[in-house]
């Protein structure tokens, strides 16, 4: 399977989904104007992974910013997860922050709240 | 008017190729004009040369080669006349028949044949004998042999004969010009006998004319313009192509010093001197001239240096031939050449000049368009604005209190909401999803929505009347396949505040601010969010009652656009912690000037970053 390769743009992050590795990398910033357009393409690259991978899986998430409409897609990608999780894949979310960014690390501490079976590590930097 | 759009476009396009072109031509000239002068150098300098080299080869060669020809015809005619006329005087048949005083029949008839085989076999004029016994002047002449005269020493024209007869050598050669005939003959006098006691003078008589005009036809062939003159002792010239000169002095046409020199007695008769005049016209001649052996006469050719040159001027036209036909080849060529370099260049030119103008149409589009939408956006604020409560209205409830409402794109997703009941009045402050038109949108659904739902469930309960909002909200926005990602929906903060001053706050993912003094309070509404989803592990909404210092407390309501937007040296989000401590140090200040200081301190931060989100907050004292 290809991988997934995104530039960065000013409202939209750098995505690097590694299908050989297992390494799922979303990092800048996201507020796109239609978020549900631009994460589209991002949510069926990964229903397909996870469709045929059984291999560890790390999603690096590093989002300094990201508007409530990228909320709420990352919300559906972490039940996604979740329920992968709950039928026996290995996946682990990396949330990393700056120990300073208080927005980052509550939204992350909110997203972990609504997760019961996949492991969700934030990390501050 | 596509066909004057067109042109236009063809003439702006052409101003900056027609300078390529004339560029083109200007290195077309440069190059035409660079090779014409190399050639006008070669060929004078090449001209010049081949002057100089053709007139020394023509005054050490060529004239002397052309008037030796001429020459030694004329002295092998004579040469070869003196031989027969010799061989006449010792031919011992004709002797003895001038020793018989011409009576000798059978020499006599020796004498006549062997005459007349010399002018019709060997093409003499004239063959005579003229016998000093008898006086007796016997003629060969046009096939009839006959006595022609008898001289006497009293007849002048007989004088030659008697003279001869004297000479003491053996043969003389006179030139005869027959003036009325305007011929010249050459006579070859030969003594017959003994030289001291001759019996007779024999010889031949040729037609030099005849000899001249052969040489001119000879001449006529080369179609030079040269002169052949035969001048006399005298200096007259007997012979000439041109007729007018005959019997004209030399020195009537040629100058006086030349004349003398040529005339000098001594003269070269073996070989030929050269010279050269300018003649009464002032054309410059080459002169070659020599004694004629046995005589004083001489042979002058002369030729025209503009003759002799002439040739130069066949060279001359061929090389401006040749230069005309290389230039214009050249000049061909480099323009084929500039054309075929410049080729790529000017159609590089032209796409640009076209994309330019394709570029200049679409801005222009892409400008009237934006204005609309803009026009179009401009007038949606204007509707926006009127759902939201006014100062006059919000002065009514509020003591004190400042609205910053700042949507990111003219309209936004942000919103509050104010109504006055008989025991009371509802704030309420809402962040829906999305900015710009989609947000706006949405705002004017909620706050019909609030409306509706104050009439059917009741003011006090601020909790109800956000899970009323919620039910809503899933009712209304069912429409689309797509409704799961995009899911509309809002954040919000609804206050009820009593007419006794209790308050009653309920928060959907927003907080209420109370600050008194110094001290701060964050009253943080559930973590919910309202999305139309109902059900599932959702927490509920709570209603709190706020306690508060009723004389002092001020209030703050916000969205997360403003805490949320990046900013400062590591571009991170403005947070919390700084609005909450930019509250507490501003918090004794009028409303306006916390409005002014919120906003100042806000822009320091965000410097030039980009705001990436509508943004509210709302200040205020209730206590009136």
């Amino acid at each position: 399977m290809q991988n997934l390769l995104i530039e960065k743009t000013n409202s939209t992050p750098y995505i690097n989904f590694n299908a050989v590795s297992g390494v799922l990398q979303i990092k800048g910033e996201s507020f796109p104007e239609n978020a549900a357009k631009f994460y589209n393409p991002v949510m069926e690259w990964l229903r397909e992974y996870l469709d045929c991978t059984s291999e560890q899986t790390t999603l690096d998430f590093e989002i300094v910013y990201f508007n409530s409409s990228t909320s709420k897609i990352f919300m559906t990608i972490f039940d996604v997860l979740d329920e992968e999780v709950k039928n026996g894949k290995k996946i682990v979310v990396n949330w990393r922050c700056d120990g300073e960014n208080e927005t980052a690390i509550e939204c992350g501490e909110e997203f972990e709240e609504d997760l019961r079976y996949l492991p969700f590590n934030i990390i501050l930097f | 008017m596509l066909k004057l759009k067109n042109f236009f476009k063809s003439y702006i396009g052409k101003d900056s190729i027609s300078a390529l072109e004339h560029d083109t031509i200007k290195i077309v000239i440069a190059g035409c004009i660079a090779i014409l002068v190399a050639l006008l150098v070669m060929s004078i300098t090449g001209i010049a040369i081949t002057r100089n080299a053709v007139v020394n080869r023509l005054k050490t060669i060529d004239l002397k080669n052309m008037a030796g020809a001429i020459a030694a015809t004329i002295d092998a005619k004579i040469e070869k006349a003196v031989d027969a006329s010799l061989l006449l005087s010792y031919d011992p048949m004709l002797l003895r028949w001038v020793l018989s005083n011409d009576t000798d029949k059978e020499s006599g008839q020796f004498a006549k044949n062997k005459l007349g085989e010399l002018v019709e076999q060997f093409g003499y004029d004239t063959a005579f004998l003229t016998s000093a016994l008898t006086h007796n002047y016997w003629s060969y002449k046009g096939e009839e042999f006959r006595l022609l005269n008898v001289v006497s020493p009293e007849n002048p024209a007989d004088s030659w004969f008697f003279k001869t007869l004297d000479m003491q050598k053996k043969y003389i050669i006179n030139i005869d010009p027959n003036e009325v005939l305007q011929e010249t003959f050459v006579w070859i006098n030969v003594l017959v006998g003994d030289l001291s006691d001759p019996v007779a003078v024999t010889g031949v008589g040729l037609n030099l004319s005849e000899l001249i005009n052969e040489l001119v036809r000879e001449e006529a062939k080369y179609e030079l313009k040269n002169d052949i003159w035969l001048v006399d002792g005298g200096g007259f010239i007997y012979l000439s192509k041109n007729k007018d000169h005959l019997e004209q002095a030399l020195r009537d046409y040629l100058p006086q010093d030349l004349t003398e020199t040529i005339m000098e007695p001594g003269s070269l008769v073996n070989e030929f001197a050269v010279a050269e005049y300018y003649n009464k016209e002032g054309e410059l001649f080459d002169v070659v001239y020599k004694t004629i052996k046995d005589t004083d006469w001489k042979l002058i050719v002369q030729i025209p240096r503009s003759e002799s040159l002439g040739f130069l001027n066949s060279i001359i036209i061929n090389t401006v031939v040749a230069g005309l036909s290389i230039v214009i080849f050249m000049v061909g060529m480099f323009n084929f050449i500039t054309k075929r370099v410049a080729n790529p260049y000017k159609r590089t030119l032209q796409l640009n000049q076209e994309l330019e103008e394709k570029v200049r149409e679409r801005t222009r589009e892409l400008n009237e368009k934006n204005i609309k939408i803009q026009d179009s956006i401009e007038y949606a604020k204007l509707i926006q604005e009127t759902i939201l409560p006014s100062r006059a209205e919000l002065g009514t409830v509020l003591q004190d209190f400042f609205v910053i409402w700042k949507p990111r794109d003219i309209v936004g997703g942000d919103f509050y909401w104010l109504k006055k009941f008989a025991d009371g009045f509802l704030l309420v402050i809402g962040d829906c999803t999305g900015h710009g038109v989609p947000g706006a949108l949405m705002t004017m659904a909620v706050h019909s929505m609030l409306n509706h739902i104050v009439e059917d469930v009741g003011h006090r309960d601020p909790a109800a009347i956000l899970e009323e909002l919620n039910r809503l909200l899933s009712q209304s926005f069912t429409g689309s396949e797509s409704i799961e990602n995009i899911r509309p929906g809002l954040d919000a903060a609804v206050l009820f505040v009593a007419k006794d001053k209790k308050i009653l706050f309920s928060g959907a993912k927003l907080s209420l601010i109370v600050l008194e003094e110094h001290s701060i309070k964050e009253i943080k509404g559930n973590k919910v969010t309202l999305d139309g989803l109902v059900g599932r592990q959702k927490p509920g909404l709570s209603n709190y009652e706020i306690e508060y210092d009723r004389q002092r407390a001020s209030f703050y309501l916000f969205t997360d656009g403003f805490t949320d937007q990046p900013g400062g040296e590591r571009g991170l989000p403005y947070g919390k912690k700084r609005l909450f401590s930019e509250l507490q140090a501003i918090g004794n200040l009028a409303m306006k000037h916390q409005e002014t200081a919120i906003l100042q301190t806000f822009k320091n931060y965000t410097g030039n970053e980009i705001i990436r989100d509508d943004f509210t907050i709302l200040g205020f004292s209730i206590c009136k």
